[in-house]
């Protein structure tokens, strides 16, 4: 049931990325960001690079619709310590809400992802006709939203610097907070 | 790959490309540069496989004009460098030719792309060219072909001959990379079954004609096989399914019709091909077929201006048939593709094209896609592609690409 919500969430933002491109082309832009998350998920509490890539359009003056990958967690699992790793990535879509001025656009973030984390996770089972529990693999594909706020800043005629923050929620209790920095390029 | 093409051969068409005296009066460069992403919905089969795959490319495009443009060397040479996939990260010469062109006919010596046929859904009657599979999974990406080519205008149509003196092995994936069955393809090793392998000489006859609403093509070819049998085998070294490509040798003929009726456009593409049946491995003597017959037919109706917009939506629908049997790259036995094609008719040409190609004797075998672009300014474009595979059974094709639904934007730039 999970996955067909993940798949109908992924054809969606598939389709309104699509059909929001194909209203007009326009005030489009590409912006590639890198920074630091910490994310919560199963037993896995820790920090790790994170980034993104995604296409921005501005549909109204005050309004953008931003879509693209993210890489949410880099944290690959220790050998000694299974549970201390955790990978993620997602595949997201978001409305900005933008204020302008001649040093660049505050704006804040709702969106909402389809995540594909993986790791291990500890889990029942029985040892020796004993319950006990064991480290197993998961691989989860999870449902978040998003919100953040940040500021771009023009640094040339068709580039900004971006600063963000951005905070995520999905089922599972799955957690991210993030810091980013980055460079948007707006090709008109 | 450049580094497959022997050295005698590049060099035997270098030097009949040099041979005559080039005044170069005319200078062009172009080309195209892009940055691709790509991300899996599904969890990989194997564990050493990723979730999202990225790549570079570059392409870019050298054209020397002389006498009076009746000459021209064209030099297309391509790369990409993959995130995961080392035989994803390749170089090939796309094109790498002099052509000569005159009132009425034209000669083409070097490397170059050559495309037959009508029909959307599949290519049958397209032929000269290997496909390069780790590119695309549509199998219309292709690798450069060396050839002599002449083409001969008339009021009667085209009609062109072309001597092809080597072979392209077919590409594929590792098992680093996505979109490929969990198998190890022992590319190194192929079999075939002409003595001289890809130093096998292959020709080709085409004719082509236009008359008002109609194009007609027929085509014969005789030579090595661009689509392999997999011969099945084992890896002791890594106790793993090893498959074997094996290149037959056939003959084939093709036809392909285009007709265009007010909004409606019917689309016709058929191929016989008989295989010599030579030197054939004894893992594929049940697989091998001596002749078969396969077949594209269909049509596409464009609504212009719906509900009187700018818009227009076009209806595609096509029949496959093909008489073998399913293996590795024959999909369409018995299958119904019906798409969609939306064309915003604006100034950056944006189109999204959505489709489904249903098998009708397997309900739960499928594939979906989703092709969509636009232009962003002069020098970017985007695309956004999606494809999607269904299949239960193990006996089909698809079976193995089952979780290697993805979706892939594309960010272009052209100079």
């Amino acid at each position: 049931m999970l996955e067909w919500k993940a798949r109908l969430l992924t054809l969606g933002v598939f389709c309104c990325a699509s059909i929001s491109s194909v209203q007009a082309t326009e005030n489009l832009y590409a912006v590639i960001s890198a920074g630091y998350a910490d994310s919560e998920f199963a037993q896995y509490s820790g920090g790790s690079v994170a980034y993104k890539l995604a296409m921005g359009h501005e549909f109204h003056p005050q309004w953008y619709v931003e879509g693209g990958y993210q890489r949410l967690a880099s944290d690959e699992a220790d050998a000694g310590d299974l549970l201390i790793g955790l990978e993620g990535d997602a595949l997201f879509i978001s409305v900005l809400g933008k204020a302008s001025s001649r040093e660049g656009e505050l704006f804040y973030r709702l969106g909402a992802m389809r995540a594909d984390l993986t790791g291990y996770r500890l889990e029942s089972s029985t040892c020796d006709n004993v319950p006990c529990t064991i480290e197993s693999a998961y691989d989860d594909g999870i449902i978040a939203g998003a919100v953040g706020i940040g500021f771009d800043w023009y640094v040339g005629l068709n580039t900004m610097v971006r600063f963000e923050v951005e905070h995520i929620s999905g089922e599972d209790s799955f957690q991210s907070n993030a810091a980013y920095i980055g460079f948007r390029y707006n090709f008109n | 790959m450049i580094q497959q093409l022997s050295g005698t051969t590049l060099w035997c068409l270098i030097t009949l490309m040099f041979a005559s005296h080039i005044n170069a009066q005319e200078f062009e460069l172009g080309g195209e540069a892009g940055i691709e992403q790509r991300y899996f919905l599904e969890d990989a089969l194997l564990p050493d496989q990723e979730r999202t795959q990225g790549s570079i490319y570059l392409q870019p495009e050298f054209f020397f004009n002389w006498n009076d443009g009746d000459d021209r060397l064209v030099i297309k040479p391509f790369t990409r460098l993959d995130q995961h996939d080392s035989e994803r990260s390749h170089a090939d010469l796309r094109e790498f030719h002099w052509l000569h062109q005159s009132r009425d006919w034209e000669f083409v010596a070097g490397i170059s792309k050559v495309f037959w046929g009508q029909t959307e859904s599949l290519h049958l009657v397209d032929i000269i060219n290997q496909t390069d599979y780790v590119e695309a999974v549509d199998g219309e990406d292709k690798l450069g072909q060396p050839m002599l080519n002449f083409s001969y205008f008339s009021n009667y149509g085209r009609f062109s001959a072309f001597v092809l003196p080597y072979f392209r092995e077919r590409t594929f994936a590792s098992l680093d990379g996505r979109v490929t069955p969990p198998f190890i393809f022992d590319t190194d090793n192929p079999l075939y079954a002409s003595s001289s392998e890809e130093n096998n000489i292959d020709y080709a006859l085409r004719w082509q004609y236009t008359s008002g609403d109609w194009e007609l093509g027929f085509s014969y070819f005789a030579g090595t096989n661009r689509d392999p049998y997999l011969a099945e085998g084992f890896d002791p070294e890594t106790n793993r399914l090893v498959l074997q490509p094996y290149y037959s040798q056939i003959q084939q003929v093709g036809i392909d019709v285009l007709a265009v009726v007010d909004a409606w456009l019917f689309k016709v593409e058929g191929i016989y091909r008989q295989d010599e049946e030579e030197n054939v491995p004894l893992a594929l003597q049940d697989v091998v077929v001596d002749t078969f017959f396969a077949a594209v037919v269909g049509f596409e109706y464009t609504s212009v201006g719906i509900f009187d917009s700018q818009y227009d939506l076009g209806w595609l629908v096509e029949y496959q048939f093909d008489e073998r049997d399913q293996t590795a790259f024959v999909f369409g036995q018995n299958d119904l593709m019906i798409g969609l094609r939306f064309i915003v008719n604006d100034i950056d040409g944006t189109e999204v094209l959505i489709g489904l190609v249903q098998d009708l004797e397997d309900s739960g075998s499928y594939t979906g896609f989703l092709e969509a672009s636009s232009r962003i300014t002069d020098q970017w474009r985007w695309k956004l592609d999606g494809y999607f595979f269904a299949s239960e059974q193990l006996v089909d094709p698809l079976y193995f690409l089952r979780r290697e639904d993805f979706v892939q934007f594309t960010l272009e730039y052209y100079f």
